[in-house]
């Protein structure tokens, strides 16, 4: 019998082939990432920590998502105040967000879902700063 | 016959002496009194118009401008209480006393005048005078003869001396003819000059013959004279003593000696003089307080028969007096009967009609009588509840008792009592103090022992304090701020408040709080039974915020706090957040709390209102 002959794959070659596989998959996530999330570079606010003490997070600029729950009232000067029902745990938090007058063309309806980057301003407020649709 | 009035005046002069009571100290002061009537007509009468004058239809005696009520009269009421209750004078000694009256009465009668049967008589009088309810006045009457004999045999001795005197005046005046006559007997001389000369020496010596026999002559016509005064004088003065006792004897109401003693002074003075001069000669030198105590003597009648006539009608109307009070005690008119005994017994006390009466039979009217001295004395010291338990004692036991007149007393002393503690009521309730003492200071006046005084006293007083204790318990649960205490006792303190206007408005501030309170109480109990304890608690917190020291609010709020604890958390994290100005944590927690209670009211005031100081330009 005529014994063949066996090739056996090189194990480097099988690393080489999987640091790619991972390499390719990392970026894909990477770039799939980036189209989902435009705040990922901003922190999340954690809706506990503002309801603790806002004045301390002033000047920090936090994203956040969640459903328009009600229009508080509007100002032409001030712009639009809004409760933004955020989810946080097993229950959801409302937090009041400023939309200010340059955002007049923003059509914010009741039960909208919009991922926001707010910044905290000088009174303690959650300002919009970015808003979009998520 | 002389006027009743008339006759009843002249013996009220004697009661007033005989009981020595000035008219003053019985002014009538009972409600009941009769008010002062006009003079009546009889003090027009003869005795001039100062006589005193007696109204039979008001008792009420009138004299020298003053008043009395004979009714009125507490010593003659018990004077006439202790002769109701004496036994009747009908013992031997009264008999033996009596028929010696008579005896020497009847010897001194004008027909039967006698030196013998004066002396008769004048023996009785010592054996009279043993009888004790004789008062010794026989005794006086003795001594007063006595001393007019003594007088009389002094004047006897007077005539004597004068006749005396009057012979040796004859022989005086026959010496002093004879010694005048004799005294130019003998030749006178022939020689002029010489005749001359004799004729004076001649009527010289006559001269000093007749110069002592004039001069005795003088003294015995001085004697003569002197003794003449004198007799008028002793005569004149044992009348007149004479007839002052008779005149005490009518004034104390002795009628019987005062006809004894008439009878004896006609005996002794014989000359027909019946003049009585009490009135004129002693009463002149009467005395202002003799007069007060003794009444006035000038008033007297004039002669000694008048005064005779007077105790005769005096006895008659006495003996009239007691049959009518017989009559009328039968009738069992007892107010009439009294009356009349009263009237007999006031007029002739002493006389044997008004002593000889029944015990048994004045008993018939004592009760009456102890009655309406009762009554008088109960409108005096104005106890008109007794008053008028007697006036109706007094008309279930005699027939004609008029209770009118004690009535209308007693009704309008009542009446106005009444009318002046309603005022004292009125004014307790509209917090006039002054008013409300002057006012029960004017009913006890009028009815001291009225026994609605004290019931309405201790209403008022009581009534007082509770309202000024209610007031006070307002004061210091108002200053405790324990509004919920004055809520439960609201209606002490509005009833205490309503005259005070300042405390009334603090107590309605109270009220509408409380009532707040309670408001929101209901509503909460309302909301819990649903099984919404968030809301329950946020009624009871607007209650709250109200009144923050109500025990019940409180005590819900507790309850519904832990109940509703999650949103009652947010509510007050929000309410400190706005406090602390943190604007966006405050909106943040107060949305959280409506999240947890969309109908929270807190919750979305406390939204609007941060909402429009965020939104504020």
């Amino acid at each position: 019998m005529v014994r063949r002959a066996h090739r056996q794959t090189s194990p480097l070659l099988w690393l080489i082939l999987g640091a790619v596989f991972l390499a390719l998959g990392g970026l894909g996530i990477l770039v799939f990432q980036k189209d989902g999330d435009p705040y990922r570079t901003v922190e999340k606010l954690r809706a506990e920590d503002y309801l603790e003490n806002a004045n301390s997070l002033r000047g920090n600029t936090y994203q956040i998502e969640g459903v328009i729950a009600h229009a508080l009232g509007s100002s032409p000067e001030k712009g639009r105040l809004f409760s933004l029902r955020t989810g946080q745990g097993d229950r959801e938090c409302p937090l009041p967000i400023l939309v200010p007058p340059g955002y007049r063309d923003l059509n914010l309806q009741k039960g909208q879902r919009y991922r926001v980057k707010v910044r905290v301003n000088d009174a303690g407020l959650l300002e919009v700063e970015e808003m979009t649709k998520s | 016959m002389i006027p009743r009035a008339l006759w009843a005046a002249i013996v009220w002069g004697a009661i007033s002496w005989g009981f020595a009571q000035s008219p003053e100290a019985v002014s009538p002061a009972s409600p009941a009194s009769s008010p002062p009537p006009a003079a009546p007509a009889a003090q027009k009468g003869f005795l001039g118009n100062d006589v005193p004058a007696f109204d039979p239809g008001s008792e009420v005696m009138t004299w020298d401008g003053k008043i009395w009520n004979i009714q009125d009269q507490r010593v003659f009421r018990a004077r006439f209480e202790k002769y109701l209750n004496a036994e009747e004078e009908s013992g031997a000694e009264a008999k033996k006393y009596r028929d010696q009256f008579k005896q020497m009465l009847d010897l001194l009668s004008p027909a039967k005048m006698s030196k013998e049967n004066f002396r008769k008589a004048w023996a009785i009088l010592p054996q009279a005078s043993a009888y004790e309810p004789d008062a010794e006045l026989c005794n006086s009457l003795d001594d007063a003869i006595f001393n007019v004999l003594l007088a009389q045999r002094e004047v006897v001795k007077i005539d004597d001396q004068n006749r005396t005197l009057a012979k040796r005046k004859d022989t005086l005046e026959w010496n002093s003819r004879f010694a005048a006559d004799s005294s130019l007997l003998g030749p006178a001389p022939k020689n002029p000059v010489a005749a001359e000369q004799w004729s004076r020496e001649q009527n010289l010596k006559r001269d000093m013959k007749m110069q002592p026999l004039l001069a005795e002559l003088g003294e015995v016509n001085a004697s003569i004279a002197g003794n003449r005064v004198k007799k008028e004088a002793l005569r004149l003065q044992a009348k007149i003593e004479f007839q002052v006792l008779i005149a005490q004897l009518f004034l104390q109401r002795r009628f019987e000696h005062v006809l004894l003693a008439n009878r004896f002074y006609r005996a002794l003075f014989g000359d027909g003089d019946n003049q009585l001069r009490v009135a004129d000669d002693y009463a002149t030198h009467q005395s202002a307080k003799n007069k007060e105590s003794f009444g006035d003597l000038a008033k007297l009648p004039k002669t000694l028969g008048q005064l005779d006539a007077l105790a005769n009608e005096a006895i008659r109307d006495v003996r009239e007096g007691v049959e009518a009070f017989s009559f009328l005690s039968e009738k069992s008119e007892l107010k009439s009967a009294s009356e009349r005994l009263m009237e007999a017994f006031a007029v002739g006390e002493y006389l044997p009609e008004i002593r000889l009466l029944p015990r048994a039979q004045k008993r018939e009217v004592l009760d009456f009588t102890r009655k309406s001295n009762q009554l008088l004395s109960a409108l005096e010291v104005k106890d008109y509840e007794r008053a008028g338990a007697l006036v109706r004692e007094l008309e279930a036991s005699s027939k004609d008792f008029d209770s009118a007149k004690p009535m209308a007393a007693i009704e309008t002393a009542r009446t106005v009592s009444a009318l002046h503690l309603a005022k004292a009521r009125a004014a307790a309730a509209s917090g006039d103090r002054t008013t409300l003492e002057a006012e029960l200071r004017t009913a006890t006046e009028i009815w001291p022992r009225n026994p609605a005084l004290a019931e309405v006293s201790a209403a008022i007083f009581t009534q007082t304090d509770v309202q000024q204790q209610a007031l006070n318990d307002f004061e210091r649960l108002h200053a405790q701020r324990n509004y919920r205490q004055i809520f439960e006792d609201k209606v002490r303190f509005i009833a205490a408040t309503a005259l005070h206007p300042e405390k009334q408005e603090k107590l309605k501030q109270v009220l509408d709080q409380v009532q707040l309170a309670e408001a929101a109480l209901l509503r909460a109990a309302e909301l819990a039974k649903r099984g919404d304890p968030a809301g329950a608690w946020e009624s009871v917190e607007r209650g709250f915020s109200d009144y923050p020291d109500d025990p019940k609010l409180n005590q819900a709020r507790a309850e519904f706090t832990t109940q509703a604890a999650e949103f009652v958390r947010s509510i007050r994290t929000a309410q400190e957040m706005e406090r602390k100005q943190q604007l966006g944590s405050s909106l943040a927690w107060y949305l959280r709390a409506q999240q947890d209670y969309p109908n929270s009211e807190v919750a979305q005031d406390g939204i609007a209102r941060l909402a429009s100081q965020i939104l504020a330009p």
